[in-house]
């Protein structure tokens, strides 16, 4: 069963849908114009951990994530409604599906490290949407700060047909900050990543610090202008994502200064 | 080898793909850990190893 028509997604939002809550706390040294996890943010839903160095599937009972209970099948997940009130004016804030993850990469290491594939680390297809991949954005995710040397990383990755290659070398800025999130692109156009093989700093940035490799599936995303002001988003603004049974629900702030600010919203799922 | 500053280096795997070009040693640096990092402009600070003089 799914929700097909307006009534049924009336009668979903008013009679069968399940809250939640966001109270993130910011995050501080953050850069505009570049994306920030609030996975390790204190608040509600509570501060994720690093995932060690072992790859996982990220679930709706990690904690870090927005809980919810699935459906009794046939009905499905709906992301419905949200509200969004944010301490920095013009920010934006995306709701991803966390679909697997790896930490435990230093920064002093300039030999190939860290590893994460969407085959051997599957959280099935409903989780990740398109057969080919495409769906999923996948990212260098810091949960200590390295060093104050700028750097250069160069990831391998393989494709969805199963082709490897390199993905086209970025800078790690000095002292990268908890939370910052360098998303990792297809160096190949029309192809897409399904895994991550190696990555490989050019230098060391003098200290260790943690960071880690993540795969996420976004949902959908939130605007606010104004600071401290609150925003309703309805079905079709949200875009009714579906949202997959275990889903692991967080957030990234494309940043627009030098922290994320509080995040603050409610929002409802509706099944049906 | 030994590099210093102002030498000519050729950027060496995997990172050639992405810097294809000869560079100038512009900066050489201590790291907090005393490792030592080559400075290519703004390209960033590279190991010994990735770097081949020209």
């Amino acid at each position: 069963m799914t929700i097909e028509t307006r009534d049924q997604l009336i009668n979903a939002l008013g009679n069968n849908s399940l809250r939640v809550v966001i109270d993130k706390a910011s995050l501080t040294n953050a850069v505009a114009g570049q994306f920030f996890s609030l996975w390790t943010a204190t608040g509600v839903p509570g501060a994720g951990a690093a995932p060690g160095a072992s790859p996982l599937v990220a679930t709706k009972d990690t904690v870090g994530c927005l809980g919810f209970t699935n459906p009794v099948a046939p009905m499905r997940s709906y992301y419905a409604w949200q509200t969004l009130l944010t301490s920095n004016s013009a920010t934006s804030v995306e709701i991803h599906d966390r679909l697997a993850h790896v930490s435990g990469l230093s920064g002093t290491v300039t030999g190939a490290q860290g590893s994460l594939s969407l085959v051997t680390t599957d959280p099935g297809i409903a989780r990740l949407g398109a057969a080919d991949y495409s769906d999923v954005s996948w990212w260098l995710e810091v949960y200590t700060p390295m060093g104050s040397t700028a750097v250069n990383a160069t990831v391998n990755v393989t494709y969805n047909d199963d082709s490897t290659g390199n993905l086209v070398a970025f800078t790690l800025a000095a002292t990268p900050r908890v939370g910052r999130a360098y998303p990792l692109t297809s160096a190949s156009a029309g192809k897409f990543i399904k895994a991550v093989n190696s990555v490989t700093l050019s230098a060391s940035t003098g200290t260790a610090g943690n960071f880690g490799i993540t795969a996420t599936r976004q949902r959908t995303a939130v605007v606010t202008g104004v600071a401290n002001k609150l925003e309703v988003f309805d079905w079709a603004q949200l875009g009714l994502p579906e949202i997959a049974d275990d889903a692991c629900l967080t957030f990234i702030v494309p940043c627009s200064t030098t922290s994320t600010g509080l995040v603050r919203g409610q929002g409802k799922i509706a099944q049906g | 080898m030994t590099l210093s500053l102002g030498d000519s280096v050729r950027v060496l795997e995997p990172f050639n793909e992405t810097f294809s070009d000869v560079y100038l040693v512009t900066e050489i640096v201590v790291n907090d850990d005393q490792s030592e990092s080559y400075v290519l402009g703004e390209l960033g600070a590279f190991d010994k190893k990735f770097l081949e003089k020209t």
